[in-house]
């Protein structure tokens, strides 16, 4: 039986206090300033409240800090996808869906479950990972005889640590549209990386799809026109993190992030002098930041990040965008539409000024 | 000297009006830039600052490489492994890179002497102004 506590306890582990505060104030729900105080807030609740928190769980594990990638597939294939009739698979991830299973198994990809709506059908993939935490070795640990040099040094291990991906395939119903995966973003490297993530999920798909649905009906889409067009584009949120090279052959990393929502680095004084002198620069990556969508409503942590490297600005090829915060549904549903709606037109020439 | 440039470019690609075109507007561009900012320049820079329509990658990389042709000489190709950890760029010999990429020699590393695993996609390429660029913009000023 859940109670509002251990929700609470899963909710912690992924998502920031500050964004999960204005979620729970907007379900109308006691907050405090704290998580102890959250916790004691929420105590007495009914079930009710539990299954909104449920919900919100369930939410940010689909949503927010996610390493994304587009694939174009001809609309027959996309239809295929979404008319096959595949189920979910036997795993300790589904009774326990949305949270974490029990137990020492090191899984990969397994079908956990099938959500639709009117706009797509989302397959989602539970999985394990591993992380390496870097702890402290306590004394303790040690045997009686080692030498006094090692007892009195200060040691760090790496501990291996196994976290739950919760990594989702969206098939939308609109033809032409993007097929859309979305890849958990752990804070620290991860064992598998994402790109092996990636080519997992993409494996377990064939698998359950068939036809080899990946390796001959999806082709990657580029995202890097979009980097040109946010940065070419006043309009386009605020610029948060930039890499580039300067034509004098000078490497810059420049970030600003004072929370304000009128910084921009577009036009910060130190970017904008730079930039003046030496006339044009060489964007690789370019983090961006949206404070309210087209409609004027506020958006949270609205972020994306598209991590090009050096190689980027020679290949002009870049598959990948990354969702950085924890996000929720709507919000995140607005970062896609609008880097979707910013590589069509920049792809079609709209965007060229 | 831009004159001359300009008829030799003409001369080349009468045939091809549409490259001329892109030609002239990345002339435009280069010759805007200030003279002491040229060691580092690739078609994506200048794309980015062209003004009208920007132009096809494809185009603009081919326009590069015309204007780093001996014939030209205003742009000196140089590719080079970027060391992410230090920022650091290590130019390669072209002919070295080419006969790597030929499958023909491994690629090594000239500070590390380590083989490059991957010199299809651990290579960069990138250009450089040469001094008849710098003349160019000094007189276009």
């Amino acid at each position: 039986m859940l109670d509002a506590e251990r929700v609470i306890n899963h909710l912690q582990d992924i998502q920031a206090w500050k964004p999960l505060r204005r979620l729970l104030k907007e379900k109308e729900l006691p907050t405090g300033g704290s998580w102890s105080d959250l916790r004691s807030a929420l105590a007495a609740t009914g079930k009710d409240t539990v299954d909104i928190l449920v919900q919100l769980y369930e939410q940010l594990r689909l949503c927010g800090r996610k390493h994304v990638y587009f694939f174009m597939m001809p609309d027959p294939d996309r239809e295929n996808m979404l008319r096959a009739d595949v189920q979910v698979e036997q795993s300790p991830f589904v009774a326990v869906y949305p949270f974490p299973a029990e137990g020492d198994e090191f899984l990969g990809p397994r079908l956990t479950k099938i959500i639709e709506d009117d706009k797509a059908k989302y397959f989602v993939f539970c999985s394990h990972r591993r992380l390496d935490a870097q702890i402290p070795l306590e004394v303790k640990y040690l045997r009686d005889d080692a030498p006094e040099s090692i007892r009195s040094s200060r040691i760090r291990i790496f501990q291996r640590q196994r976290k739950q991906a919760c990594d989702i395939v969206v098939v939308p119903k609109q033809a032409g549209s993007f097929i859309e995966i979305r890849i958990d973003n752990f804070d620290c490297s991860t064992e598998p990386k994402y790109t092996e993530a990636l080519f997992q999920l993409k494996l377990a798909v064939n698998k359950l799809f068939g036809d080899k649905t990946f390796n001959v009906h999806a082709t990657p889409v580029n995202l890097q026109p979009v980097m040109d067009a946010i940065y070419s584009d006043p309009d386009e949120g605020k610029i948060t993190e930039l890499e580039f090279i300067s034509p004098s052959g000078s490497y810059k990393k420049e970030s600003l992030r004072m929370k304000n929502p009128e910084d921009d680095l577009r036009v910060e004084a130190f970017h904008l002098a730079g930039k003046t002198a030496v006339k044009t620069i060489g964007i690789f990556r370019l983090g961006v930041i949206w404070y309210q969508d087209d409609g004027g409503k506020e958006l949270e942590a609205a972020e994306l990040l598209l991590p090009g490297t050096v190689r980027t600005l020679d290949d002009h090829l870049l598959y990948e965008a990354r969702i950085t915060h924890m996000t929720t549904q709507s919000d995140y549903a607005w970062i896609i539409r609008r880097m979707t709606k910013i590589l069509r037109d920049s792809t079609s020439g709209d965007n060229q000024s | 000297m831009t004159t001359n440039v300009l008829n030799t470019a003409r001369q080349d690609w009468a045939e091809e009006p549409r490259t001329l075109q892109a030609i002239e507007q990345v002339l435009a561009v280069l010759k805007s830039l200030n003279p002491s900012a040229t060691r580092f320049i690739t078609p994506d820079m200048v794309n980015h600052v062209i003004k009208n329509e920007k132009l096809d990658f494809e185009v603009i990389r081919t326009v590069f490489l015309y204007l780093a042709s001996e014939r030209m000489d205003l742009l000196r190709l140089h590719f080079a492994i970027h060391d992410e950890q230090h920022h650091q760029w290590i130019d390669l010999p072209p002919r070295d890179v080419r006969r790597a990429l030929a499958g023909q020699q491994p690629l090594i590393n000239p500070e590390s002497g380590e083989e490059v695993s991957d010199p299809r996609h651990d290579v960069v390429m990138y250009f450089e102004g040469t001094d008849q660029l710098v003349r160019m913009i000094v007189e276009a000023k």
